[in-house]
């Protein structure tokens, strides 16, 4: 009956485990910002996931050596419980597609959605690491003053390395940006610096764009940033998130030019800072669609 | 005027001119307007009522578009 009776050192590295993953989940929460439509639900559902995602990464190796086995078929049913999250999440952002003026299209919320059940992975990862390296230490050190601050040590770096692992690259990596001036030609026709972007009819709204738009060239730095850039996905996601960001008064557009693969954009803005717009751009996440392209055309080459 | 459709094709919902010769029979709504400022007027209303895009083609012909 005694076996039966969790040990006070078990939960204890237990506990250092579920600490060590919940903090996990509360640091990259920050990241979600641009996920989700409602901020206190959005931190809730998240920490709710992390802290069982935690629990279930802390108690797998305490588990494993009592030989409950049956308890480690729960990572299983975990991993499921995350794809069904990140299916919800996916279905969520697609319903709102139509609510967005300018949609983020389904690269950029794939990407989201695959996002957000990764970094479940993540505090399961290193809750597991946590609690198991409490045990090595253990089998070393018998004080716990020791055990504690080594085991979180260990997490807290197995985080930290998982986190930069999974964190991706943003299109300042790939790319410049310069800003252009808006101008008519042909009466009607909309040019960001040499480059044509679209037709506009009335001049009431050819003065409001002058006015108050902006025009900026985005240059990629070489051959395969051109494919890149060229991605429908990634230009969804560049028009969504400076839309989202500045809001737009009236237009938002993109154009590529075929010659050099330069993206031009324009937008009214409800917020003309160019300043801002550029940071904007230059922290929108390259997406993961557009890097298989990529590595297929090297593999190519 | 964000392209962002699934389809790229998008309709004449009606066509604004001020030449009386560029008016052809067809399926799309036709209206003559006196001079600029009425075309753009005209052209600039029925955006509105039809919640369509504004063209203004290098013949001076508009045309509104769905959005």
């Amino acid at each position: 009956m005694e076996k039966q009776i969790l040990q006070s050192f078990v939960l204890l590295h237990i506990v250092l485990g579920v600490i060590v993953g919940f903090i996990s989940r509360w640091w990259m929460l920050r990241g979600d910002i641009r996920q989700y439509p409602t901020l206190p639900n959005g931190y809730l559902i998240n920490l709710t996931t992390g802290f069982i995602a935690a629990s279930i990464g802390a108690v797998a190796y305490p588990a494993l050596l009592a030989k409950n086995y049956v308890a480690v078929t729960f990572l299983t049913v975990a991993i499921q419980q995350f794809r069904d999250i990140r299916k919800m999440e996916k279905e969520t952002l697609e319903s709102l597609e139509t609510e967005n003026y300018a949609p983020r299209g389904k690269s950029y919320i794939d990407g989201i959605a695959k996002t957000f059940e990764a970094r479940n992975y993540i505090v399961m990862i290193s809750s597991f690491v946590t609690t198991i390296s409490a045990f090595i230490v253990r089998s070393f050190i018998k004080n716990n003053f020791l055990i504690i601050p080594i085991s979180l040590l260990i997490g807290f770096i197995v985080l930290f390395f998982l986190k930069n692992y999974t964190k991706g690259h943003t299109l300042r990596d790939i790319l410049t940006i310069t800003e252009a001036p808006l101008e008519f030609k042909d009466g009607s026709n909309l040019y960001v610096g040499n480059m044509y972007v679209m037709n506009v009819g009335l001049s009431a709204t050819q003065t409001r764009i002058l006015k108050n738009g902006i025009g900026i060239i985005m240059k990629p730095i070489g051959e395969n940033e051109k494919v890149m850039l060229n991605h429908s996905g990634q230009r969804k996601a560049i028009v969504h998130e400076c839309s989202r960001l500045l809001g737009v008064e009236r237009y938002i557009e993109t154009r590529r030019n075929f010659d050099n693969g330069n993206l031009a954009l324009v937008i009214v803005p409800m917020i003309k800072d160019i300043t801002r717009l550029k940071e904007i751009i230059y922290d929108i996440p390259i997406l993961e669609m557009t890097k298989k392209t990529n590595d297929k055309k090297k593999r190519d080459d | 005027m964000i392209n962002m459709k699934e389809s790229s094709t998008r309709s004449i919902l009606a066509i604004v001119t001020i030449d009386e010769k560029l008016i052809i029979h067809s399926g799309v709504p036709t209206f003559l307007a006196k001079d600029k400022d009425t075309q753009e007027k005209i052209s600039s209303e029925l955006g509105r009522t039809l919640s369509g895009n504004i063209y203004k083609l290098a013949n001076g012909t508009i045309i509104i578009t769905q959005e």
